[in-house]
């Protein structure tokens, strides 16, 4: 029923003047507009307040006359101005001076995106420079446009920027990050640079995609606590971190694509560890490998022992390929090489909770368990998550479920199958820029 | 600013019914209201909030309870006490929860938190709000909210052709 049916209390008419006209600011923009013909009392409402305008909210046949209107009707200041759908021919036709009016009127949240279309024409709209001097923002994404090049940039309230599809120069980007003094986190997906090199005295978060990237780098980001990496590449990327001593919180790394970097020395299979190859800030890790392929379970411990004081560690198991694994040596072969190998600083000692993602139920995967029942001191917890496509068959799980039940640990806790899915990605990207959310790899 | 585990202090909250609701301090000072109260100096024994009776007051503190910020994101404190990766899509399903409640409620919980000026549950309780209005027409709308139309004919239609966009 709606809220004007009803009697006395409980009637919405019954509201405080003041407190009806601030409801009224929750109706999207179109409602709040025609609001003005309420009565004389509601004409210029919608003005009175900042606004917030997302084109989600007005009909797609509707959207080329009204967004250009609405920005030219409304005095300012605009909280946040949302275009998923940016229709740059009728702003420009309708409205030349749109981008201008975005920085007069202190916009303070501004999305310019593109519908998402699989054969995009290349590259994509050029941007127009006076966004990148509207110095009222604080949050800015960016989808789908080429960077003005020369451009001068003055962002100095931005705390949250993404950058999806953005043809840039490297030293454009770098330029860009040095321009925005009080930047909080980051988002890159699918730009152009194939080297990035991060330096902000101000970033806490970074989610980088690095499918399109061949060289990434923390060269001096004092202040970063998280860093997801997402969208692993097909060939092989390095990553390497510099000076990030308050990086925490960081995954996946992939055995298979990240060529890992710590200060000058590279982490192969066989590294020494030594002062120089430790990164002590991370606790909390996560790690892609595929444990069919005998190297990548190699890479896996020797990453492992970059990151000594993890209290946490998720491990993705990654689809085995058959055309790769099937010269691959046998459990036993595993077996014998976690019989063998030297003790592992962080498991012995640290980790206290331990997730495998994607399990799937293999002798490989199973070798890696035993060898962590057998070494992990302080472990306090192992939840196993299965792989979507072992959960419809009940042999399977009860398969998993019985050699589960043969490990025994020095803690005397039991492994725990959780049977519930997993969240899309989209969930998890916003999830990882959250960081009131202490683990970003937890669902 | 007084921090949760130093001490835990704590403040008495009276309701105009006589009740009275002992809270942590920083769970009160959830309320920009009684925050400048406590911040001035005019909170020693117990304050009285007017106008909000112990039935919605409880349930205003029920609200700041749970959105109280947990000390330290990074802190070992709140990952002992809470299941951080489930925190804020956990506020969301409870505020969802919260807020099922009757109309006469709802508008009441709209003026404390008015009053006491906590803007989360404002925002929360006027965007149930309009959720069950905005599929109304204006003449609805128009009633729900007791105005009248005041236009003559030929202003209406000029509003009309000023907000033309929002009319197509």
């Amino acid at each position: 029923m709606a809220d004007g049916a009803g009697s006395g209390r409980s009637r919405l008419s019954a509201l405080p003047n003041d407190l009806l006209r601030h409801i009224v600011t929750f109706l999207p923009v179109m409602e709040a507009a025609r609001a003005a013909t309420l009565g004389r009392g509601w004409r210029h409402l919608w003005r009175s307040y900042p606004l917030v305008l997302k084109d989600a909210d007005i009909p797609e046949r509707a959207r080329d006359a009204a967004i250009p209107r609405v920005l030219a009707d409304h005095p300012g200041h605009f909280r946040a101005v949302i275009l998923y759908d940016c229709r740059l021919a009728s702003l420009d036709r309708e409205l030349p001076a749109w981008p201008r009016l975005l920085v007069d009127k202190r916009t303070e949240k501004l999305v310019l995106a593109y519908s998402w279309v699989v054969n995009q024409p290349n590259p994509g709209r050029l941007l127009p420079a006076d966004i990148l001097r509207c110095d009222s923002l604080q949050e800015l994404t960016l989808d789908f446009w080429t960077f003005p090049s020369g451009a001068e940039v003055v962002l100095p309230r931005l705390r949250i920027l993404a950058m999806v599809r953005i043809g840039i120069s490297e030293q454009e980007l770098e330029s860009l990050i040095a321009a925005s003094p009080v930047l909080e986190s980051l988002r890159l997906t699918l730009n152009s640079p194939k080297h990035v090199r991060l330096r902000s005295q101000s970033l806490q978060c970074a989610l980088v995609g690095l499918s399109r990237v061949e060289e990434f780098t923390l060269v001096d980001t004092p202040l970063l606590e998280r860093l997801y990496l997402f969208l692993p590449p097909t060939g092989v990327v390095g990553f390497r971190i510099a000076c990030a001593p308050n990086l925490q919180v960081l995954g996946y790394l992939d055995t298979r694509a990240h060529k890992l970097q710590i200060g000058n020395s590279v982490i192969g299979s066989d590294t020494m560890v030594s002062a120089s190859t430790v990164v002590r800030s991370v606790k909390i890790l996560a790690l892609t490998v595929n444990f069919g392929v005998f190297g990548e379970v190699k890479m896996l411990a020797s990453f492992l022992r970059c990151f000594p004081n993890i209290d946490t560690l998720h491990i993705e198991s990654a689809p085995h390929d058959p055309s790769v694994t099937a010269n691959e040596s046998s459990g036993e072969y595993h077996a014998k090489f976690w019989q063998e190998i030297s003790p592992i600083c962080c498991l012995r000692s640290h980790i206290k909770k331990m997730v495998i993602h994607d399990y799937r139920g293999d002798q490989n995967e199973f070798e890696f368990l035993k060898f962590i029942a057998m070494n992990a001191q302080e472990l306090q917890s192992l939840l196993i998550v299965p792989h979507e496509g072992i959960l419809s068959s009940a042999d399977k799980v009860n398969e998993i479920k019985d050699k589960l039940q043969c490990l025994q640990f020095p803690t005397g806790i039991s492994a725990v199958l959780q049977l519930s899915p997993k969240a899309g990605t989209g969930l998890r990207l916003e999830k990882a820029s959250n960081l009131t959310i202490d683990d970003p790899f937890e669902w | 600013m007084a921090t949760r585990e130093a001490g835990k202090k704590m403040i008495m909250l009276k309701s105009p019914d006589g009740m009275e609701f002992e809270v942590e301090e920083a769970v009160a000072m959830e309320s920009q209201t009684i925050r400048k109260m406590i911040e001035d100096d005019c909170a020693d024994t117990a304050i009285l909030i007017p106008n909000i009776n112990s039935k919605i007051l409880s349930r205003v503190i029920e609200y700041c309870n749970k959105h109280v910020p947990t000390t330290g994101a990074t802190g070992a404190a709140a990952s002992d006490t809470v299941a951080p990766a489930a925190l804020a899509e956990d506020l969301k399903i409870w505020d969802a929860e919260f807020i099922k409640v009757n109309r006469a409620t709802r508008f009441d919980l709209i003026q404390a938190a008015s009053y006491l000026n906590i803007k989360g549950l404002l925002d929360l309780t006027s965007q149930t709000t309009i959720d069950t209005i905005s599929d109304n027409s204006l003449e609805e709308i128009r009633s729900f909210l007791s105005t009248k139309n005041d236009y003559l004919p030929e202003e209406e239609q000029t509003i009309r052709r000023e907000n033309q966009w929002a009319f197509q």
